[in-house]
């Protein structure tokens, strides 16, 4: 499963963190390093498995743990409709 | 979040005024309009040049912008939708993932644009209204334009797109206050009003005639409780605004200022690339902040009560660190409201 930015949302980084706005909702969300990492392999589309490569090459911790949060990450993502499923 | 931020908006806004970030961007994409409003800031004889920017060069300029943080941008004119372009831009600054605001008159939309306007990604459409038929026709002097209008917000509201009425509120209008504000929440839109009647950008200070009595704007202070002292730490935060920091706005012409209302040239997206311009024209941030040029406001005993404007002072004046006349007025009427309430 890939999951990619839902469209119409507007996103720029400042000083190495990602401001998005989701107008259809009025809301303002804000990304940590890790996530902003993260947002940028989801431009493009990624799996979790990607994503996990990706911060792993990083930020060398646990992959067990890694993959956990990463999911919990995704989920939040989900929940908040800013990411959407794909292929 | 980090501390000392009041919300994250706060952040954002601080983050990008610090780093110097034109999060801000307004396009005037157009000086050509189809209304011709009394207040108007942009002189009759500009409104009928025909030298606005091609669709290139704002598009490159959007790109621009995007690669220093810009976040959010606004399309106006003159009137936007006059632009043949109009919906390919707004679509490509929908694709760079800017907030996208379109500020209109509203009397070009129609079933038609309304399609285009969504399948583009607009985020939000503010329209002006000045009063009800009557009066918002003498203001924009147009006829049979109303109607027209009022069917394009439903529309618009219809199709989920965030609406706002918005309107200057001048000694000729007033009296429509209430109308606009029943009239907005009868359709289900959010209305906002100024009272601020800025000269045009020639130095044409009639619009400034038009504000609202005295009396009346005595009244207004103290219903939306205007007369509270905002009296910040710093001396350049109190006295400036975020022009030319996290503002930026680029003319119909191409011309670079720090805020629509602010016409001090930085320079030309027609002659060099807008990145150069922006990161050159720090200097006029530097010069702003220059706190002992402003001697008359620092002997000025309203100082406490005024909100200055830069570019209304740098249209009457001529130099970055004159009197806003208008902001003057609103502060003496402050200061009479406010030492009134003491009492």
């Amino acid at each position: 499963m890939k999951y990619k930015i839902k469209p119409n949302l507007a996103f720029r980084k400042i000083s190495d963190e990602y401001y998005i706005v989701d107008s259809r909702n009025s809301m303002l969300h804000k990304l940590n390093s890790v996530g902003s990492l993260i947002w940028e392999v989801l431009k493009k589309g990624a799996t979790v498995k990607e994503i996990v490569e990706l911060v792993y090459k990083e930020y060398e911790v646990e992959i067990e743990t890694l993959t956990k949060d990463v999911e919990e990450f995704i989920t939040e993502l989900k929940n908040k409709s800013l990411i959407e499923e794909y292929e | 979040m980090n501390e000392g931020f009041k919300n994250l908006s706060d952040e954002l806004f601080w983050q990008s005024y610090n780093n110097r970030v034109p999060l801000y961007s307004l396009l005037e994409v157009t000086s050509r309009c189809n209304f011709d409003c009394i207040h108007c800031y942009i002189p009759q004889e500009v409104r009928r040049k025909n030298d606005e920017l091609s669709t290139k060069e704002i598009m490159s300029c959007l790109e621009e912008i995007k690669t220093l943080g810009g976040l959010y941008t606004v399309f106006t004119g003159g009137e936007p939708l006059l632009r043949e372009d109009i919906f390919t831009l707004l679509e490509f600054a929908k694709k760079l993932n800017f907030v996208v605001i379109l500020f209109t008159n509203g009397s070009l939309i129609n079933k038609e644009t309304v399609s285009k306007i969504i399948s583009c990604g607009v985020d939000k459409v503010e329209i002006s209204l000045y009063g009800n038929k009557h009066f918002h026709e003498k203001f924009v002097r147009r006829k049979d334009v109303f109607s027209q209008i009022v069917s394009g917000i439903k529309m618009l509201k219809h199709n989920n797109i965030d609406v706002c009425i918005k309107s200057v509120l001048t000694k000729y209008n007033w009296n429509q206050k209430k109308f606009l504000e029943n009239f907005a929440y009868s359709l289900g839109v959010r209305y906002k009003f100024d009272i601020i009647c800025t000269p045009r950008n020639n130095g044409d200070i009639i619009p400034t005639t038009f504000i609202v009595e005295e009396k009346k704007l005595v009244k207004l202070l103290k219903q939306y409780n205007l007369t509270q002292v905002d009296i910040k730490k710093d001396f350049t935060t109190h006295i400036l605004c975020s022009a030319g920091r996290n503002i930026v706005a680029v003319s119909s012409r191409g011309e670079v200022y720090p805020c629509i209302q602010f016409p001090y040239f930085l320079g030309s997206i027609k002659k060099e690339k807008f990145v150069k311009i922006w990161r050159r024209s720090f200097s006029i941030v530097e010069k702003l902040e220059e706190t002992k040029q402003y001697q008359q406001c620092l002997n000025c005993d309203i100082l406490q009560y005024c909100r200055r404007c830069p570019g209304i002072s740098f249209i009457q004046t001529r130099t970055l660190y004159g009197c806003d006349t208008v902001a003057k007025l609103l502060a003496c009427v402050t200061r009479k409201t406010v030492e009134k309430t003491a009492v």
